[in-house]
């Protein structure tokens, strides 16, 4: 496989009420949508463990995406804040582990952005493609030799 | 796949929908070769009654124990399909609906690609649903009866629709009467139809409604509870005046020697210590108030009980509390007006030719201070009225929005003045920005008002206007000239009443950037709140007129009855979090971070509770848990991870 023909994994996890459905209507609107991009849905973005965005890191994904309800739009009325707080706090960790921070991305798309949802995917993609793959063991040697 | 489990894939085709583009047939014979898998089929729609029949028999024949649909989205059919499997006799949580054409056939062009990531989503799918769990319906008892608190027009138009033989409203007022801010007009908009004629049946009918517990003169103190199971502590205020000896005959008034600014008059007149709210207020029962009475403050006047000639009056009255359950909670506190003097250069004090609109409507209302008689303080007719919009309305300075219904009100008590011949020649200016008048029959009425001779000077912000009293006048500065009017009337803004803040805070409720209750949602769902059983109407969530009061009021009565019917149980959210009481180190980092405040702390055993009724399981407790005690149903730790296994 040459560099140009990678395609990443990426893992997008997304909340029941708001980007569920922005994603489904971008399916509906037959947008376009980077087939590598693949969604598990969680109820809020607030039960998004930062130790499920680690743990896809570990099992080969190359980027994570969390999509929740915009600010104030919140079904469970706050879960998204907590979710950017424990976002706001992973993120700068992953230098630690030797993953770029532009791996993991975090954003707001409604029920009716199908547009947001098909950019984002996107340009995510785009960018995790530029980054190239994440090779894990490689990730975990140098850890290791740094704590040594 | 565990041992024993027999699983059964069911892929969609949704006509072309699907099959277009994913390749279904491989697909299937892919999944036929999983371990665990009993069978894989495919037909054209599973969501049609022969698709349904379908998934029913393999279930039935191949004794399956769990079902992965590869169809569309859950937001169409996960429940359509959770229904099959109860009816074919599994637990409806042992099936996985995997979006294979939203998210799949719809958004990929390469058939390939297309094919290859259905195939990632449904092995996710087979990871996860071996670890689905069954979980079974609950029900709760719950009581109908139910708390509206506020007893203005959209609490009564409320309890009036709520109140029957099963279901008991309690309905609490602060003030004295009921009626809430209506009791203060002569007339409404636009008929200028009689407003105490239109409204006080309408309070007689609560007043008599055996299945309405009026507590007016009280305050609700405390509520705690959940959607069925509400507890509310209700403080009657002593009202020194027995109500059921009171004749409302008015001989106790005149004898009382104290005097103060009457708040129901928006303290433009004054009342007694021993007072009714206004006028024909309904219940016609006075109350003496404590703060002002002599006898509350150490003297012997007995001036009031010596004029009753019914021994109503009762010095010794007592608050009282009392407790009572209900399954539901209204509130209705409603608002009150913007304080003018949060402008400087409107120069607005008490005791001059300035007035609040509401104090101006006082004014000209036969209850009211003057008994209708539009005069100045001087006693003098007015010749000019000067009548300002938008006075700290849609200014970010002030309130950032439009109160609805002061436009209105404006052009009311103009018409009002005009057809009543209230003062003959004078000349009534209105200073606006931009005429918000929505309902029916206004634009009529403002046309007519232009061809009485009203006049409207369109300024580009009223809140920018210099008032100057002088000589018995105000001198009302404008951009760009200078009029003189003998009164000013300043249409405030209508803001959230401050002394609902507490109640706000005691249900849990979320206030909006400008202090209105934020209900569930503006306009779908306009009554109910995040905090379930709880619902918020008239302009305690949005400034309205009477009618959209009382459309809500009618609203949240319909809510509330179609939810909680009297005898029968209450049906609870299954995919809640649970806690393990073995792992929990009672450190309390979930009570903090629940959005519902559904979870306690039984120091007994030292460790947190999760109130099953409250919870809505989104399930954020469980990531901040540091113990890993909680567990989320149907999205465990252990599913999620085994999902996300199987599309890497």
């Amino acid at each position: 496989m040459t560099e140009t023909e990678f395609q990443p994994k990426i893992v997008a996890f997304v909340c029941n009420w708001c980007s569920y459905g922005g994603a489904d209507i971008a399916g509906s609107k037959r947008l376009q949508v980077p087939s590598n991009v693949k969604l598990i849905r969680v109820m809020c973005s607030g039960r998004v463990d930062p130790e499920f965005v680690l743990e896809a890191f570990r099992t080969g994904a190359d980027g994570v995406m969390i999509l929740g309800c915009h600010p104030n739009d919140c079904h469970y009325i706050e879960g998204n804040y907590n979710a950017l707080k424990r976002y706001t706090i992973l993120k700068p960790l992953l230098d630690q582990f030797n993953i770029e921070q532009d791996r993991l991305y975090l954003d707001w798309v409604s029920a009716s952005e199908g547009e947001k949802f098909a950019r984002v995917t996107k340009e995510v993609s785009e960018r995790i493609t530029q980054l190239g793959p994440l090779n894990w063991k490689k990730v975990m040697d140098t850890h290791q030799s740094r704590e040594v | 796949m565990k041992e024993k489990e027999r699983l059964g894939f069911f892929l969609c085709e949704c006509s072309k929908n699907i099959s277009g583009t994913v390749d279904v047939h491989t697909i299937k014979d892919e999944l036929q070769k999983l371990p665990g898998v009993v069978t894989a089929e495919v037909t054209n729609l599973y969501c049609s009654a022969e698709g349904k029949a379908e998934i029913i028999e393999s279930i039935k024949n191949n004794n399956l124990t769990k079902v992965v649909i590869g169809g569309c989205s859950v937001k169409q059919h996960e429940h359509t399909f959770m229904k099959v499997l109860e009816e074919a006799g599994l637990n409806p949580y042992f099936m996985q609906l995997v979006n294979i054409r939203e998210h799949v056939a719809w958004v990929t062009e390469d058939k390939e690609k297309a094919t290859a990531k259905a195939m990632a989503l449904l092995k996710a799918a087979y990871n996860r649903v071996q670890f689905h769990d069954a979980f079974e319906k609950k029900e709760i008892d719950a009581t109908a009866d139910v708390l509206v608190i506020g007893g203005g027009l959209a609490g009564c138009e409320a309890a009036l629709n709520l109140a029957a033989e099963d279901r008991k409203v309690y309905l609490v007022e602060t003030h004295p009467s009921l009626g809430g801010q209506a009791t203060k007009y002569e007339s409404s908009f636009p008929e200028l139809e009689c407003c105490s004629c239109m409204i006080l049946p309408k309070l007689q009918e609560v007043v008599e409604n055996p299945n309405i517990e009026l507590l007016t003169y009280s305050d609700v103190e405390d509520v705690v509870g959940f959607f069925g199971n509400f507890t509310a502590t209700i403080n009657k205020k002593a009202k020194y005046v027995i109500p059921d000896k009171c004749i409302g005959c008015n001989e106790c008034l005149e004898p009382c020697p104290v005097e103060v600014p009457n708040e129901y008059d928006d303290f433009l007149g004054k009342r007694k210590a021993i007072h009714f709210q206004v006028v024909g207020a309904t219940p016609y029962i006075p109350v003496i108030d404590k703060e002002n009475c002599l006898r509350f403050k150490g003297e012997d006047c007995t001036k009031c009980r010596d004029a009753c000639m019914f021994e109503a009056i009762n010095y010794d009255d007592q608050d009282e509390k009392m407790e009572i359950s209900v399954g539901a909670v209204v509130l209705a506190t409603g608002f009150e007006s913007f304080d003018p003097t949060l402008i400087p250069n409107l120069n607005f004090s008490s005791g001059t030719e300035i007035y609040t609109a509401l104090q101006f409507e006082r004014l000209i209302s036969n209850t009211g201070p003057t008994s209708g008689q539009l005069v100045k303080r001087d006693g003098s007719k007015p010749k000019s009225l000067v009548m300002v919009h938008c006075v700290g309305s849609r200014d970010k300075r002030y309130k950032n929005y439009c109160s609805n219904v002061c436009c209105s009100a404006l052009l009311k008590m103009s018409s009002q003045i005009l057809e009543e011949k209230m003062a003959e020649g004078i000349q009534i200016t209105h200073l606006y920005r931009d005429m918000t008048i929505g309902s029916t029959g206004m634009e009529n009425m403002y046309e007519k008002l232009k061809e009485e001779g009203v006049r409207f000077l369109k300024i580009p912000n009223p809140n920018d206007i210099s008032l100057n009293q002088q000589n018995g006048q105000v001198q009302v500065t404008l951009p760009e000239k200078t009029i003189t009017a003998d009164m000013v009337v300043l249409a405030t803004a209508m803001v959230p009443n401050k002394k609902a803040e507490k109640l706000i805070e005691m249900l849990m409720l979320s206030k909006d950037e400008q202090g209105f209750v934020l209900p569930t949602h503006r306009k779908i769902d306009a009554v109910s709140t995040p905090i379930e059983g709880v619902f918020v109407i008239g302009s305690a969530n949005y400034p309205k007129d009477i009618t959209h009061s009382i459309i809500d009021g009618a609203g949240a009565a319909g809510k509330i009855t179609s939810e909680l019917k009297p005898g029968k149980k209450l049906e609870v959210e299954t995919l809640i979090s649970t806690i393990d009481e073995e792992k929990c180190s009672g450190c309390k980092t979930c009570i903090s971070i629940c959005p519902y405040k559904a979870i306690g702390y039984d120091s007994e055993k030292g460790i947190s509770i999760i109130n099953e009724i409250l919870c809505r399981g989104c399930g954020t407790c469980v990531v901040a848990c540091p113990s890993n005690a909680i567990t989320a149903r149907h999205f465990e730790d252990i599913t999620i991870l085994a999902e996300l296994g199987g599309l890497l």
